[in-house]
């Protein structure tokens, strides 16, 4: 805070010296804002439990599978030589490394899975050995020996692979130091990231003038209070209708387009941003009732101030015709 | 004396005890990589190539790659993992943490390949095997993004903000800019955006230094009568409170210098301090012009009602020597206006008999004190008001006292045919003063809709609004409102009605729209109204236009940009067609 209070005293002290130079600074394009339609959480949903896999005598390939012995051209040097390619029946398991270290694969799965000695490393796409080492975040597909249940290849790329979608037979080949103690905390609803429709519906005050524009403010467009902008569907109700992955989790509030007219509650006090959570269903409604606007005033009329188009108070609207002043200076309104 | 040896052996016990760790969670990481990525539209942080994360007890967690999802709050160290601390030498695989759930999953080498889980930054036990997400270690897809921000290290404050150095560079029209530091503000608390800026048409804001509570951004600002200029604001931030300086504009002579202190002491009672001082000065040379305004709030729930206390001072010139005379916005040269107004509003309420009825009436009511005082002279109506100070009938007023009483009623909607419904509200306001007269305002509004169940059908709105104001001053009527001339010539040409205007007015408004909203990509907003105003309005002077129509189009180009695209149309009146402006905004 200290650090900031400097900033200010700092930004205050140029700001004084540079106001004689009057020169306009050049514009620079607005900031990316972050969308509101991307789900948060769409791509990694709220945590799942996964039992860690227990060790299961399953096999799907013969121990005795033969292997078939393929020539390979020649490969950059300092590269594994070429070893027998595996036969096509053994057991595979694809997925995005996490590290390879000591003779074990991590998965992202978090599943560790032990390699021979000097498994042969090749390109998952050109089949031929590589000398680019096994790293976070590439995808690989690890071919298993039933008979040591190590991995004897392991196909690498930085390209996106068709990962598997259970561990299946591989099951057989994880490693894993304890046996598994269940996390109540973890324990949730599957998400997938499903598109959910969410309707917006904001109930107003009745003292809501008939052409006011109702917004949508959240957290997820960094609290613009023009983020989206609802219809008036009846007296009081404003309605919209928005796409989201099912997990994302948000906050919003109801403004009438500027913070400086924001939802108040019934108390009139300044109530904390609604929470919303799109839940795994086909569609969800996000009702809210607005009772004070933070902009109106006990002494207002219903209509909203100024809105009387008369001499007396002749600048009814502001911005729009009638607006510029011409002719008789106007008597000063009583009371501000 | 049993209870006595048991309660020394319990507290001896407790004091020798060991420490047991806390298991918070950290509050914040400092990041540093070969390369770190902000990808802004997916709120996700990147980094890559020796990765050194230090978390606010001092653990580090090194590691080849690191993910963070700064909305769901979780992050992920992997490849050759090394973590260090207090209690901590471990190597591993990957390192996850999830702060909400106060959980660190690490996989760990060991001599076996094994997942450890820790509660918050409490390292000493690794709680072994026990389960852990599904998806703790998953990196986000980020193929075919590119990122907004690139640096080499930056600071997370959790649920908060990220903070990067100077030097980052910022993703702008295609190209990568250096900045002079750059700061991501992600937190749910929207506090943080409260500002006392002036209306600009754009508005870019550069926040160029974060803390866990603050923030520190330049702005970039356009508006149609300062041209381009700049504008700062600090931003103090806890928990509901929150504190906002700013000066605005920044590189110009005429400048607001601004504060917003708002403070919640309790959950029934709020206040908010807002001070502004306009100055005109040549750099910080003493000003040739300078005011102030000040507004203090205080809000309080007392039952079922909502009690305030709203203050004004306000202080036209703080120079000495000033000239007394009224500025082009009508207010005094001399003039230290002060007003304070106490009000209570009930909480909605409902006529239990109406709902027997079938026709639901709720209402509301409202009503206060108010005091007005001006020792040069509080503004007046009537002839005497032009004068300084003004004066009603030949008396100087200084002080003002004022009673109000309000009442609100309306219906709810309700349904008279299918997807056919119908409201109604009414609400009356009568205001007293010492300087002897009232002010009545009714407005009394019914709205007829048609809403199908379905967003993908039209809906119809259309509304009668009548609202009369009168300013009684019984036998002082004319003086408070003199006649106008009747005959009114301008540029827009002669107008008449107005002498016959005596301090009451009355606006009849008809007004109908559609909005449909076929799907989320696209909506068709029209509206059109008729204002039939007494007295008759003059273009130039008083008054709205009579016929309105006014369209609003929203299209979503992509998923990320949706065109909003607004404007109205006058039939020509004050010679205006379209509106002036197109309202055109971009937004996610």
């Amino acid at each position: 805070m200290m650090k900031s209070l400097a900033a200010f005293a700092l930004v205050l002290a140029i700001a004084a010296s540079a106001a004689s130079a009057q020169t306009a600074p050049a514009p620079i394009a607005a900031p990316t804002p972050g969308p509101f339609a991307t789900p948060v959480g769409a791509t990694t949903p709220v945590p799942i439990a996964t039992p860690i896999a227990a060790p299961t005598s399953v096999l799907t390939a013969p121990p005795s599978a033969p292997a078939t012995a393929t020539s390979t051209p020649s490969f950059d040097k300092g590269a594994a030589p070429p070893g027998p390619t595996p036969p096509s029946n053994l057991v595979t398991f694809t997925g995005q490394l996490l590290d390879y270290r000591k003779n074990y694969v991590y998965f992202t799965t978090g599943d560790a899975f032990p390699t021979v000695d000097e498994p042969r490393i090749i390109d998952a796409f050109s089949g031929l050995p590589t000398t680019v080492p096994p790293q976070a975040k590439m995808f690989a597909k690890a071919t298993f020996d039933p008979a040591t249940k190590k991995i004897i290849e392991l196909a690498i790329t930085k390209r996106r692979l068709q990962t598997s979608q259970s561990l299946g037979p591989a099951t057989a080949y994880v490693v894993v130091g304890s046996s598994p103690i269940p996390a109540p905390e973890i324990a949730g609803q599957n998400l997938t990231g499903k598109q959910v429709s969410v309707v917006f519906e904001v109930t107003v005050p009745p003292t809501t003038a008939f052409t006011d524009n109702i917004f949508i403010s959240t957290d997820s467009s960094d609290w613009n209070p023009t983020a989206i902008k609802l219809d008036r569907v009846d007296a009081y109700k404003y309605r919209a209708l928005r796409y989201f992955a099912s997990g994302t989790k948000f906050a919003y509030r109801v403004t009438r387009g500027s913070w400086n007219s924001v939802e108040r509650g019934e108390d009139n006090l300044d109530a904390p941003p609604h929470q919303f959570f799109v839940r795994e269903v086909d569609a969800l409604a996000a009702r809210v009732t607005v009772y004070h606007w933070s902009d109106e005033h006990a002494t207002s009329e219903g209509a909203g101030p100024n809105s009387i188009p008369t001499p007396y108070n002749p600048r009814p609207f502001g911005g729009g015709p009638g607006g510029i002043q011409v002719g008789p200076t106007p008597v000063p309104t009583p009371f501000r | 004396m049993r209870f006595f040896l048991l309660f020394l052996i319990v507290t001896s016990a407790a004091l020798l005890a060991p420490t047991i760790a806390v298991a918070e969670t950290t509050r914040s990481i400092e990041l540093r990589a070969g390369v770190v990525d902000y990808y802004s539209n997916r709120y996700i942080l990147t980094a890559d190539g020796n990765v050194s994360a230090r978390f606010s007890d001092g653990t580090v967690v090194r590691g080849d790659t690191f993910s963070m999802d700064l909305k769901l709050n979780r992050f992920l160290i992997a490849g050759n993992v090394h973590v260090d601390g207090a209690h901590i030498h471990e190597i591993g695989a990957a390192f996850a943490s999830y702060p909400d759930l106060d959980r660190n999953y690490f996989v760990a080498e060991g001599d076996k390949p094994d997942r450890w889980t820790y509660y918050g930054l409490d390292f000493t036990d690794p709680h072994k095997g026990r389960l852990q997400p599904g998806d703790a270690f998953y990196f986000p897809d980020l193929s075919d993004q590119k990122p907004y921000i690139i640096s080499n290290s930056a600071t997370i404050f959790l649920k908060n903000n990220v903070e990067f150095p100077a030097g980052s560079r910022l993703l702008e029209l295609g190209a990568y800019l250096p900045t002079p530091g750059y700061v991501v503000n992600y937190s749910s608390n929207p506090n943080f955006y409260q500002n006392a800026f002036a209306g600009a048409v754009l508005d870019i804001g550069v926040p160029f230094h974060g803390a866990a509570d603050a923030i520190s951004a330049g702005h970039i600002r356009y508006d149609q009568y300062r041209g381009w200029y700049t504008a700062f604001d600090q931003h103090f931030v806890y928990k509901q409170d929150y504190a906002v300086f700013s000066v605005d504009p920044l590189t110009q002579n005429q400048r607001q210098y601004n504060a917003i202190l708002y403070h919640r002491e309790s959950p029934a009672l709020e206040t908010r301090l807002f001070y502004q001082l306009s100055a005109l000065s040549q750099g910080l040379n003493e000003p040739v012009g300078a005011s102030t305004y000040t507004n203090f709030v205080m809000n309080s729930k007392v039952g079922r009602y909502a009690v305030g206390i709203n203050a004004d001072q306000y202080v036209d010139s703080l120079l000495a020597g000033a000239v007394d005379q009224f500025t082009p916005s009508g207010l005094r040269g001399n003039g230290h206006p002060f007003d304070v107004t106490l009000s209570v509003q009930s909480y909605e309420d409902e006529f239990r008999l109406f709902r027997y009825l079938g026709v639901p009436v709720k209402f509301q009511y409202r009503g206060g004190y108010g005091y007005n005082h001006d020792g040069y002279g509080i503004p007046v109506a009537g002839a005497g008001g032009t004068n300084i100070p003004a004066d009603f009938n030949g008396s100087v007023y200084t002080t003002i006292f004022q009673t109000f009483l309000g009442f609100t009623a309306y219906t709810s909607s309700i349904k008279i045919a299918k997807q056919l419904s119908i409201s109604a509200k009414a609400d009356k306001l009568e205001q007293w003063y010492s300087l002897p007269h009232h002010t009545i305002t009714t407005d009394v509004s019914e709205t007829l809709a048609r809403t199908p169940t379905s967003v993908k059908l039209p809906a119809f709105l259309l509304s009668y609004d009548v609202l009369n104001i009168g300013d009684f001053y019984g036998a002082q009527q004319r003086y408070a409102y003199p006649a106008y001339p009747d005959i009114i010539t301008n540029q827009f040409g002669t107008f008449t009605g107005l002498g016959a205007f005596d301090g009451f007015a009355t606006a009849r408004t008809l007004s109908s729209s559609m909005v449909y909203t076929p799907t989320p990509y696209f909506a068709l907003n029209l509206t059109v109204s008729y204002a039939n105003v007494s007295p008759r309005p003059v273009p130039g002077f008083s008054g709205t236009a009579p016929y309105t129509f006014s369209a609003d189009v929203r299209v979503r180009l992509s998923r990320n940009v949706l065109v909003d695209v607004t404007r109205s149309y006058y039939f020509n009146f004050a010679n205006n067609l379209w509106s002036p402006q197109y309202g055109i905004q971009f937004s996610p």
